[in-house]
């Protein structure tokens, strides 16, 4: 009896030591869970070290010399508060970082009717080189900070962030037309060139129609084209790039799960298309050392040949055998087991020329054995939203509950 | 003959010290202003136009080139925006030189004011050592002349000219020492002149008398 007592509790304590023991080539983090908190707070301190110390404007890359970006404070400033609900920062730093960057671009930074330049010098806000005033770019910085504004109700943080927000004149980006314009700038006006047809913008009209102040028709969500393609088994109201960034960025902060338009529903859209974008690679990876079903995520991003708009089918699938894993980072919300997995993969394959101090650098391309030495500040910050969406959900349920999001969904949408 | 010197180490310790202050002085007043140059405006020319700050501008006029043809179909996307971007880098580089250069000048001008006031302070605590010892040797000379022999050639310890001092103290000592035995021989020429009176006539007295008087008038002049 005592014998059998005994080999009853050797066999039960090898078998724990055995499902505890981690396979070969693991990594130190020992669950998802684990690993997907060291990706966002390696994310977060990009945020924490990128930005100018006077300032507080973010940089569009860590790469030196680089500009600020409005799209990567709109990024970074939801980061912050990630940061601070982790406990990786005081929350009266963190305000008091939001509020600088706030206070800068309300006073500070070169703007037009509330919208700002894409690219700003990090030093001052001035307009940067000749780059464009930019709609979309000004729509992910107003999302950050009505986020930050909600995440510190009833702060400074709030009314500044409700203040730049109602400053921003939407009806003059559409230029007289159905659809908001992509760019204007002083030397040569508004581009030709119209957000209409499905892409990364839907949060900008999201925030339009919702306008306190300065609203641009609900017809106007309307406006724009619902292009459907399909790769495989795949239906998806796609993006003319077929890049992964336009099926997420509208979804770091909207939750569009239990939205519909009619028949559409744009999160099981996004779905599909990460769906399609890892079956291309996996249907390409003949064609490129690179792709492989842990290794995919076409989306724009840093290449061997400069930045590059990389996607996959449907769409025009322009793609050279480099990956982002904020392709993959950013898809978790749609595609939780497919993209843990093959950030596991490649953290455990390629780490070591991956892998650094904000996480991983912006891509890589086998073929050529190429791998970036910067991160973007975007890529960076799709991939900690996402994670902290997947993870709590925390971004969405405060963004929904703001009141101009509810105006835009009660006018354009409906519920489930 | 025309004279020539051919010494101009004549006071070799009092001239190597004094020129070793000035150099001194002219020493760091070139070092500071030397130092305050290169950190202040060729760091900056240094950082403006190195070549890794060329790469820098030339990677973000390309960079923001890449991330139009991304975002726009239509648009210059040709070399030749590359180089128009890189060049208006290139302006806004040459406007953050005349920035520097104009904080470099605003910063410099008060330091300039405060190493002016340092040298002019250290010029007044050096040559006041000279100069001090110079207005006593004027002064005591005036009293010489006027025939004050108490008068004392007395300089600080740290002053300059203290042989020359000691030098001229011996020599109002010296005069002090002949005047008063000149007084004491015109003296007893008094009383020669009483006791020989009989034995002189009476112009020859006079004269005598006459001569003794006016030696005694000069040598009254004298305070010793």
């Amino acid at each position: 009896m005592t014998i059998k007592k005994i080999f009853a509790a050797l066999l039960i304590s090898a078998v724990i030591i055995l499902v505890n023991i981690p396979a070969a080539g693991s990594v130190t983090c020992a669950d998802d869970e684990e690993f997907l908190n060291k990706l966002e707070h390696d994310a977060f301190l990009y945020f924490l070290n990128e930005s100018d110390p006077e300032t507080g404007l973010i940089k569009d890359s860590s790469r030196p010399g680089s500009p600020s970006s409005a799209a990567a404070v709109g990024f970074g400033i939801t980061a912050i508060c990630i940061g601070e609900s982790k406990g990786w920062i005081s929350r009266i730093d963190a305000e008091n970082r939001i509020l600088k960057v706030l206070y800068r671009f309300k006073y500070g930074v070169d703007q037009e009717r509330g919208f700002f330049y894409r690219f700003l010098n990090p030093e001052n806000g001035d307009r940067f080189l000749d780059s464009e005033i930019s709609s979309i770019d000004t729509a992910y910085f107003i999302a950050g900070a009505l986020f930050a504004g909600e995440y510190f109700r009833g702060t400074e943080v709030e009314k500044a962030a409700r203040e730049l927000y109602e400053r921003v004149d939407w009806p003059w980006m559409m230029n007289g037309k159905d659809s908001v314009c992509k760019g204007w700038k002083p030397e040569y006006g508004f581009f030709a060139e119209h957000w209409d047809s499905y892409s990364e913008a839907m949060i900008l009209y999201a925030l339009a129609i919702g306008s306190p102040t300065h609203p641009i028709p609900p017809d106007a969500w309307f406006s724009w084209k619902r292009n459907a393609g399909s790769y495989k088994d795949y239906e998806v109201i796609c993006a003319d790039s077929g890049s992964l960034y336009t099926y997420q960025y509208s979804h770091a902060w909207i939750d569009f799960r239990k939205l519909f338009e009619g028949r559409i529903n744009y999160y099981d859209n996004s779905v599909n298309a990460v769906k399609a974008n890892r079956q291309f690679c996996i249907d390409n990876s003949d064609m490129s050392k690179t792709y492989g079903e842990n290794s995919w995520g076409l989306t724009a991003c840093i290449g061997p040949d400069g930045y590059r708009n990389y996607g996959a089918k449907p769409g025009e699938a322009f793609n050279d055998g480099t990956i982002a894993p904020s392709g993959m980072a950013g898809s978790v919300v749609f595609q939780d087991e497919s993209s843990v997995k093959g950030l596991r993969s490649l953290f455990e394959k390629y780490g070591k020329f991956l892998y650094g101090k904000y996480g991983f650098k912006d891509a890589f391309n086998l073929d050529q054995n190429w791998y970036a030495e910067e991160y973007l500040g975007v890529d960076v910050g799709i991939a900690i939203i996402m994670i902290e969406n997947y993870r709590t959900k925390m971004v969405w349920q405060k963004f929904m509950e703001l009141a101009p999001i509810r105006r835009w969904a009660s006018a354009c949408l409906s519920r489930e | 003959m025309k004279y020539k010197r051919r010494n101009f180490l004549i006071k070799r310790q009092f001239q190597i010290k004094y020129t070793l202050s000035v150099v001194i002085m002219i020493l760091l007043v070139m070092l500071s202003s030397g130092i305050g140059v290169y950190m202040g405006i060729w760091s900056s020319i240094i950082e403006n136009f190195s070549s890794f700050k060329v790469s820098q501008n030339l990677e973000n006029a390309k960079r923001l080139t890449d991330y139009e043809r991304a975002r726009y179909r239509s648009g210059d996307f040709r070399l030749e925006r590359i180089f128009r971007e890189a060049e208006l880098l290139s302006l806004q580089d040459k406007e953050s030189l005349k920035n520097a250069l104009r904080s470099v000048n605003r910063s410099l001008v008060p330091k300039l004011a405060l190493l002016m006031v340092f040298i002019f302070i250290g010029g007044i605590i050096v040559f006041h050592k000279i100069a001090g010892p110079l207005y006593r040797f004027e002064k005591t000379a005036e009293a010489v002349s006027d025939g004050n022999l108490r008068v004392d050639f007395h300089i600080r310890k740290d002053d300059a000219l203290a042989d020359t001092a000691s030098s001229l103290n011996g020599m109002i000592r010296s005069l002090v020492r002949d005047i008063e035995n000149l007084k004491k021989v015109n003296a007893d020429l008094k009383k020669e002149l009483q006791a020989l009176a009989r034995t002189l006539s009476p112009e020859e007295a006079e004269k005598l008398k006459s001569m003794i008087n006016n030696l005694d008038g000069i040598l009254s002049r004298y305070k010793t």
